[in-house]
Formats: C-alpha cells, structure tokens, sequence
C-alpha cells in the first residue's frame, strides 16, 4: 500500500472564533480531521461568488427579495459551500502555500506533479444566508490509487460538514485528483 | 427507454476574468486558474482551467432553478469528465428522468458540453418537489 507508511489517524480540533486556522499535519493519513475556525457568511462575500457565476438572481444580492422568496436574508447559491470550503482551507501565510499555490491541507505526503478538483457529492439541508456563522469539519476518509485514461493518480477523497447555528446544513464527500 | 425531459438551459464562455473571479470569490489559490505561465510551462496545460466547482455550481444553479419556487435540491453529484480551458463555449444543461421511484422526488440529470457536443462535466441530483422554502 503506498501509503502505509503514513501515521495513524489523529483528531485536530479547534474552537470556533480563533483568528488563525490550524495548520494541517505535514503528512495526512485516514481519519485525520480538522475543524476550522468559524466562517461568517456576509451579503458581500454571497453577491461576489453570485457576480463570480455570472448569476443576477435577485435574492442573491437584496435581502426583500431573498425574503419574498421565503428565505431569512440575501441567500447563497447552492454552489457556495465550495467557497466555504476553499476560505477555510487556504486562510494560511503565503508561504505555506505549495508552488501551485495550494495550501497542505490534509493532502497525504506523496509524489505527484498536478492535482485537480475530482467528484463532489453533496447533501443540501439548509440554505446558507447572510449572518450565518458556519463551521466547517473535514476528514479525510479515504486514499485510492487508481488507473484512468490518462494514467495513474491518487484520489483523496474528504468528507466536510458545513455546520451553522441551525444545524449541518450541507454534507460533501470531495475527491481530489493526484497525478 | 424514454428520454430525460429536456431542462431550459444556458450558454456561457468563462474567460480569463472570470476564472480569477470564481477563484477570488471562492478563495482557490490554485495557479492553474489564474498563472497562465505557470499553467502553461509547468503543468503542461493549453491555456488556464476551467475550475470544476464552476462547472458544478452552473449545473446546481440549473436544478435550483427548475425546482423553485416550491421544491428544493436534496443532493447533487457531479464531476468533470475532462478538462476544458479558458474562451471555450459551454452549454449548460440537462433533463428530468421522466419515473421517479419515489413519490415528490424528481431526478435530473445534467450536463456541461462544449460548442463541439462534447461533455466536460456531468450531474445528478434530487429534487424535492413539494417543500417549503428554506
């Protein structure tokens, strides 16, 4: 197994509001886990991803629209957890940043040359609004070699719970591509 | 077998702006979305990648707005099938599968295609039909 050498699982936990997320273990293995700092949703970070999609939906930029549509506040698109996911990952010094620019975040000590975004299944239990303050829990739960078209790679796959003040609102099982 | 019902979907041409955009918005460092140098001579890529979230949230946005104003996205699946750079057209879209197995479920599948007709990315989800809103 080519990552049998990698430490056994351990448990990172943090408490919510500290200023600085924690700093992923140098070699991540199965059952590694981290929770981030408390995220805040705002109506600005909502209306910057919603113009980043190319989105004008109303309820993504004016809280009497949201409203009219039954939700609390400016509302998020669905697709936001993944910048939830990113914010919480990447709030570390540049220069712990990797040369192409990702940050360690619970990604197992091997060789590779590339890595790309792999299959993100979602469950949706609540839509994140406005003043929503969300805490993101990640675990690493598996590390696959594989062969594809394209050759061999490493699939990494974390399960996040996006969690607010109402309860887990999103659960993402996320596989990243190692080549 | 009969055909998914066709979804009313969209066009859309993600350049170089926004790519940084989403990356900006979404807080990706990734170099591969942003550094065409970088992209280019290092990775080996053709020009800067479309970020597979993009192509996702495109899609959930798809099932989101079929299923307002009364029903709601329970999950979705989705992944890229191959990569897809920079100033190329996509088509959004998708299709109902016309028999549920479950009562006020709906099952949609999408997809994202080039001008060409080929697939850079697939989805599935469900769609409660009959809720109230969030």
């Amino acid at each position: 197994m080519k990552f049998a050498h990698l430490r056994k699982s351990k448990e990172m936990r943090f408490p919510g509001g500290v200023s600085q997320p924690p700093a992923s273990p140098p070699t991540a293995g199965v059952g590694d886990q981290i929770t981030y700092p408390v995220f805040h949703v705002t109506c600005t970070d909502i209306a910057r991803f919603a113009h980043s999609i190319g989105s004008r939906a109303p309820e993504y930029f004016d809280a009497g629209a949201a409203r009219s549509r039954g939700h609390r506040d400016v509302v998020a698109p669905l697709g936001y957890y993944v910048a939830i996911r990113h914010q919480t990952a990447s709030l570390v010094a540049l220069e712990e940043l990797s040369v192409d620019g990702m940050p360690p975040d619970l990604t197992p000590a091997t060789t590779y040359l590339r890595r790309a975004a792999g299959e993100s299944r979602a469950r949706f239990h609540d839509r994140f609004v406005a003043g929503d303050r969300v805490v993101v829990t990640k675990t690493l739960v598996d590390i696959a070699d594989k062969q594809g078209r394209s050759g061999a790679f490493t699939a990494v796959t974390h399960e996040l719970h996006y969690d607010t003040d109402r309860g887990t609102a999103v659960v993402e099982h996320f596989v990243r591509i190692l080549r | 077998m009969t055909p998914p019902s066709p979804l009313a979907g969209f066009e859309v041409c993600p350049g170089p702006l926004q790519l940084f955009a989403f990356s900006a918005a979404t807080g990706n460092p990734h170099r591969i979305h942003y550094d065409r140098d970088y992209a280019t001579a290092v990775e080996g890529l053709p020009g800067l990648l479309v970020q597979g979230p993009l192509l996702g949230t495109w899609m959930l946005e798809l099932l989101d707005r079929w299923a307002q104003p009364s029903g709601s996205v329970e999950s979705f699946t989705y992944r890229s099938i191959r990569p897809v750079t920079e100033g190329a057209v996509l088509h959004v879209g998708g299709g109902v599968e016309p028999s549920a197995s479950e009562p006020g479920i709906a099952v949609l599948e999408t997809w994202v295609r080039t001008s060409d007709g080929e697939t850079v990315a697939t989805g599935r989800g469900r769609v409660a039909t009959r809720t109230e809103s969030a």
